[in-house]
């Protein structure tokens, strides 16, 4: 077998190649479609494309810190996980030259969760005499992202895909758990968990990365319907009462689907 | 070391102090007087219709009907005796009853009763007798009230009773109503020697503890706004005319009286230990005992500290010093003083014993605040036996509480059966485990039978706590040689609840030792059932010390 024509013998042949499935997939998409040469004429430049869909991640929000009562430290943990939100995307890409060009997407994440809270209030009698409360407390979470991208593009007849990767932008708006509140009665031997104080903590610009790819099925030579799929990944530091500064990571997996405009 | 020389000879002070002279006889009860100790089935009954006889005559009235809170459905009734709508001063009858069946019924009943309860003098006349024979002024709220006293003869005289509160303590005059006749008089036995805030401070002996105070206008005082009752701590910064003004009625105690601190951190360890301790013995009756305060509907507390200056200790009578130097002592209403102690350098002879802040004492104020559930429950009366029942349960209790918040040891801040150890080294004042270490009877046959401390009130209440201590810890007792199996330090709840109960529900006001005996065995099978440990142990102890 002549190894160095791989591609399309390979492929013509259904012969086994032993090539990377994600090369595999691009020359296997840019093969079933015309050239760029061929089809130059009615590529369009501009792409831009609308999603709705989710973001699913691993995140999870950590809160340690204490507050004073009673004179001593009162020890409060809030956990959260941010397994999923609702996303909503848009972006904007321009070809620049044959297959390549830039793209710029904006991504906004919500995420509302709930947060369990566990807590050590001190005794107001005695010192070192801590009773332990546990309840939940509402968490909303705010990503806004944007995405900076290289992008490949493959024109075809009905199906464009484009391949795009590069620096991401975060800024994180969430809620930190500041205090709790409880309630208590004497001989003040128990409390009571009764909610929170919070506080919406906005972090700094982090940076990152995205890396995804969008297909787009062609309704006209204009407007299709299309769906994407983008990781995209940073850390942002957050900062409120009582807490120290907490590192949490943003981003994760989205998956969308909308509408795409091409011109 | 400089070296104090009190005349410990002087008859007041050994009167007012814990420790007491010995000699003598124990004055007799009145052979008029009826004890009701009704335990079996055919004395319930014939008591039982007695009683609700005697209800419907008007001779005798309920005092109070509280549900138990040790034992569901159980209800205990206490019952003054009247005589032609006049009190008889020391008559009283506890009933316990379980679902409407009668249980036990203890008390002390008069007999014979023949007077005129019209008085001849007139209230404000009684007032100028008491001030004469007192040098105090009376307060409009310091009313006599008119009482029929059973004398040692066998007779009775119909008296009005006025409470004085003098540099002597508090006194109970009893003046003849028809020719002014002062024909008894007590002493104050029971003493012993806006927005809520956290704030803390070293106590008396070094210790760092919250108090529970409440904040002002940018200073904090000591006035506790999360227990149920209102407990307020006064710093009377050494003006004793001005405690003795109010406790006769004379003078209210305002915010401005109230202890207090610039800071969260408190600077001055007395209020810390008075105003904490309070809070810490109220707390202990409710936890253990499901009481609510002194009188078990949260009557307000209030604490004095700092009643004298120690700088002006050398210019003091001896009066002052015994009463608000070296004592502490529970005066009425919820109101308790805390002596100011000695100087460090100073020590008082014979025992060699330097005072530190009485406020410093957990039991001490354990001790004096029990008195006041004493003076709401069982009334016990504050002279011969009763009134060492009295002083023996203000021991127990106070005992009790230095258990319950306190590890088990022998150095400061350690639980143990002295009182008084922390702030009166080294001895302390009274020992439960060894009286005799101190001076105390450890036996009925060795008790004090004098006048002197109201027929011995301190002194032999040892012989109560004493058994207290065997009922718990067992052992022998030093005179009789008879042994006790105790329930053990790990279930001295049982023998807490056990003594409390008979002392607040079952105990009538005149008891006899023999009486606190029956009344603490019923108790205890009240509580735990007949046969068991802590019966046995509460039956082992009384016989041990003598008391049958």
């Amino acid at each position: 077998m002549k190894r160095e024509i791989w591609n399309v013998e390979c492929a013509i042949r259904n012969s086994p190649c032993q090539i990377p499935h994600s090369t595999f997939l691009i020359l296997t998409l840019a093969l079933a479609t015309p050239t760029l040469a061929s089809a130059q004429t009615a590529a369009p430049r501009v792409y831009v494309s609308v999603n709705g869909g989710i973001q699913r991640s691993d995140n999870t929000v950590s809160q340690s810190f204490s507050v004073p009562k009673n004179l001593e430290d009162a020890p409060i943990k809030a956990n959260a996980d941010e397994k999923r939100g609702v996303l909503v995307d848009g972006g904007l890409m321009l070809r620049l030259a044959g297959h390549f060009g830039v793209g710029f997407a904006l991504s906004f994440l919500t995420d509302d969760s709930d947060a369990t809270v566990t807590a050590s209030i001190p005794h107001p009698f005695f010192f070192s005499r801590l009773r332990s409360i546990e309840g939940t407390t509402a968490m909303t979470r705010r990503e806004t992202a944007g995405h900076i991208q290289a992008v490949y593009i493959v024109p075809g007849p009905r199906l464009d895909v484009i391949l795009s990767g590069g620096p991401s932008l975060f800024t994180l708006r969430q809620t930190l758990v500041t205090d709790v509140t409880y309630s208590e009665s004497f001989p003040f031997d128990t409390a009571t968990f009764t909610g929170t104080h919070s506080a919406e903590s906005t972090s700094k610009t982090a940076t990152g990365f995205n890396i995804g790819g969008d297909v787009t099925w062609k309704l006209s030579r204009t407007v299709g319907v299309g769906g994407m799929v983008r990781f995209a990944r940073a850390q942002a530091t957050l900062n409120a009462t009582n807490n120290p500064a907490l590192d949490v990571d943003v981003g994760g997996i989205q998956v969308g689907g909308g509408i795409r405009f091409a011109f | 070391m400089r070296v104090l020389r009190l005349l410990f000879a002087s008859a007041v002070l050994t009167s007012i102090v814990l420790f007491g002279p010995v000699g003598q006889r124990l004055r007799a009860q009145s052979s008029r007087a009826r004890t009701v100790s009704a335990t079996s089935f055919s004395d319930l009954r014939t008591w039982d219709a007695a009683i609700d006889r005697m209800k419907r005559d008007d001779l005798l009235r309920v005092r109070r009907t509280v549900d138990d809170t040790m034992m569901p459905g159980r209800v205990h009734e206490r019952l003054e005796q009247f005589y032609r709508g006049v009190r008889v001063y020391g008559g009283d009858v506890a009933r316990q009853t379980d679902r409407g069946l009668t249980v036990s019924i203890f008390g002390t009943l008069y007999e014979g009763i023949d007077l005129d309860v019209r008085p001849t003098l007139s209230i404000d006349e009684i007032k100028t007798v008491v001030e004469r024979q007192s040098g105090i002024e009376l307060g409009p709220d310091r009313v006599p009230g008119l009482v029929i006293l059973p004398d040692d003869t066998g007779g009775y005289r119909l008296t009005y009773r006025a409470t004085v509160f003098t540099l002597q303590g508090d006194h109970q005059y009893f003046v003849d109503a028809t020719s002014g006749a002062i024909v008894r008089t007590i002493a104050g036995a029971r003493r012993q020697t806006a927005t809520s805030a956290i704030g803390h401070g070293l106590g008396v002996l070094g210790d760092d503890k919250k108090v529970s105070v409440s904040s002002q206008s940018g200073t904090f005082v000591a006035s506790d706004m999360l227990r149920p009752p209102s407990l307020k701590t006064y710093d009377a910064r050494g003006d004793l005319n001005k405690v003795l003004r109010f406790l006769n009625g004379q003078a209210t105690l305002v915010t401005s009286d109230l202890a207090s601190n610039t800071s969260t951190t408190w600077s001055d360890p007395v209020p810390v230990d008075a105003h904490a301790y309070v809070g810490y013995v109220y707390d202990y009756y409710f936890k253990r005992h499901g009481r609510r305060g002194l009188d078990n509907n949260n009557i307000p507390i209030a604490s004095i500290v700092h009643p004298v200056r120690r700088s002006d200790l050398f210019t003091a009578s001896n009066q002052i010093i015994g009463l608000f130097y070296v004592n502490a002592f529970y005066c009425c209403d919820g109101v308790m003083v805390f002596g100011e102690g000695l100087p460090p350098n100073i020590v008082l002879l014979p025992e060699r014993q330097s005072w530190n802040f009485l406020a410093g004492g957990l039991d001490v104020i354990g001790h004096e605040l029990t008195h006041g559930v004493t003076d709401f429950s069982s009334g016990l009366i504050s002279e011969n036996e009763p009134g060492a029942l009295n002083e023996a349960f203000s021991d127990i209790m106070g005992t009790s509480v230095e258990f319950f918040y306190q590890p088990a040891g022998t150095g400061p801040l350690q639980a143990d059966y002295v009182i008084g150890e922390d702030v009166v080294t080294p001895g302390g004042i009274r020992n439960m485990a060894n009286p005799g270490a101190l001076g105390d009877p450890d036996h009925y046959s060795k008790r004090f039978t004098g006048r002197e401390d109201d027929g011995g009130v301190h002194i032999n209440s040892t012989i109560v706590s004493h058994a207290f201590y065997l009922a718990i810890e067992g052992g022998t007792n030093r005179t009789s040689g008879l042994s006790v199996q105790g329930v053990g330090a790990a279930n001295r709840e049982q023998m807490e609840k056990v003594y409390y109960r008979a002392f607040t529900q079952l105990m009538p006001a005149n008891a006899t030792f023999a009486v606190a005996r029956t009344v603490t065995i019923q108790a205890a099978r009240d509580l735990f059932g007949a046969g068991s440990a802590p019966e046995r142990a509460v039956t082992q102890a009384w016989t041990a010390v003598g008391v049958n």
